[in-house]
């Protein structure tokens, strides 16, 4: 075919690859991210169809507004997986959704089945993230857990876990710079 | 309030829409802010959880989605999610095309189902019935058009000894549609292929996913002489040495 081999690009031109109109472009940036969308879209939504409506819709805005991605604001793979989570929270929010986040919510705010330590997948890389967690505050995890998992704005969350908002909102972000600074240490992301 | 206190929660979703608004117009002129938020979806997007490939049809249906969007003119071939050479000479079942012409029924039933992706029809909640219109209606639409099309080839792929049956539309443009179908959904890990036997050799049309509903493709209708459908593994493959599960051929 005289196809460019895309598999050794990298994002960024990816999607400048896109933006010129490139569906094999398209293909490959599906390739690579497609599960981490898809499964976050689930995690959030518990349910395949909805899941995968969203995964579609992530793909093609990226094609129809390539734009919108700009490497010198992140990665792609961060770029799609916001995209993915604001869309999904959207649905969630809604109130057709509201059952399945009800237990949803169940399980987050006792603690019981998996937590988003369990969550992060295995390699090592997950191993670093793990342990950036670790040394998160239980109020600091379980505010973020409910936030990014449960699709809660942080006044839900102060509900839910009986806390006075502005201490959410605060542990909210003391946590996330928190990570941010262990896995910076830890060489995963840049200072 | 200071605004950079909202930012953390900005950044994963939780804001109100009133506050998100507020975070939206400073973060448009301040430098600072922006990369915090940055930094936190950075973060953000190494919690998510494992990767779950989705099924193929969620390609199949992206990929209609651009072919849509797209003038009919423009309307480009199926990319199958692995590159791989799509040509090639000849296969184990390619010597056994012949002999399956004989015992291939050939027919033009239109059988309009409201089924397959209006599968979506059946979970009733608003934004599902909100996307699938957006989605899923232009597609049908459009295949239904080419369907009534006049210089349409319509063919009607059916096997040999089960009821599997799948209806293919093709225009002279080279547009066209898996439309209707009776084929068995086929688990994650697998594929339904199309294949075209063209002037003796058999060229893929294209990577259908595991429960095709309306899936449009390319396909340069002159010498086409025969639709064959297979089933691989995930993504499709070059060559294939599976038996067909639906054919048609040219009479
Ligand atoms: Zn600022």
């Amino acid at each position: 075919m005289g196809a460019q081999d895309w598999s050794n690009t990298e994002d960024a031109a990816l999607a400048a690859a896109i933006g010129d109109a490139s569906q094999e472009a398209l293909a490959e940036v599906y390739n690579r991210h497609s599960g981490a969308v898809h499964g976050l879209a689930r995690r959030i939504l518990r349910d395949e169809t909805l899941a995968e409506e969203i995964t579609q819709e992530v793909f093609l805005r990226l094609w129809n507004n390539p734009n919108k991605f700009d490497a010198q604001r992140g990665s792609l793979r961060s770029f799609l997986l916001a995209h993915t989570h604001g869309r999904s929270v959207d649905l969630i929010r809604s109130e057709s959704a509201r059952r399945t986040r009800e237990d949803n919510d169940a399980r987050l705010a006792t603690g019981a089945g998996q937590n988003i330590e369990d969550e992060v997948w295995s390699t090592a890389l997950a191993d670093q993230v793990r342990e950036a967690l670790s040394a998160l505050g239980e109020g600091e995890r379980r505010a973020i857990e409910l936030a990014y998992f449960g699709g809660h704005t942080y006044r839900e969350v102060a509900d839910l876990l009986g806390e006075p908002e502005g201490t959410v909102k605060s542990r909210i972000r003391s946590g996330m710079k928190r990570l941010r600074q262990s896995l910076t240490a830890a060489g995963v992301t840049q200072a | 309030m200071k605004v950079e206190e909202l930012l953390g929660a900005y950044a994963l979703d939780a804001l109100d829409e009133d506050e998100r608004l507020l975070v939206d117009r400073h973060l448009s002129t301040c430098d600072s802010c922006r990369e915090e938020v940055r930094d936190h979806r950075e973060v953000a997007a190494l919690l998510a959880p494992p990767p779950i490939p989705p099924p193929d049809r969620v390609w199949g249906r992206i990929l209609a989605g651009i072919a849509v969007a797209a003038p009919a003119d423009e309307l480009a071939p199926v990319v199958p999610l692995r590159r791989r050479e799509r040509r090639f000479e000849s296969t184990r079942w390619l010597a056994g095309a012949a002999a399956a012409v004989a015992v291939v029924a050939l027919g033009v039933t239109v059988v309009v189902q409201s089924g397959r992706i209006g599968s979506l029809d059946d979970q009733v909640t608003a934004q599902q019935q909100e996307i699938a219109a957006f989605q899923a209606d232009p597609l049908r639409q459009a295949a239904t058009a080419a369907l009534e099309d006049p210089n349409a080839r319509i063919a009607d792929l059916t096997a040999e000894d089960t009821e599997a049956r799948m209806q293919i539309v093709l225009l002279p443009d080279g547009t066209g549609y898996v439309f209707e179908n009776t084929m068995t959904p086929l688990p994650d890990e697998a594929t339904y292929q199309l294949w075209a036997l063209v002037d003796d050799r058999i060229i893929s049309a294209g990577v259908l996913g595991n429960d095709p509903g309306v899936v449009p493709f390319h396909l340069d209708p002159a010498g086409v002489q025969g639709l064959v459908v297979t089933e691989e593994v995930a993504g499709g493959v070059a060559q294939s040495e599976s038996d067909p599960v639906v054919a048609w051929f040219e009479a």
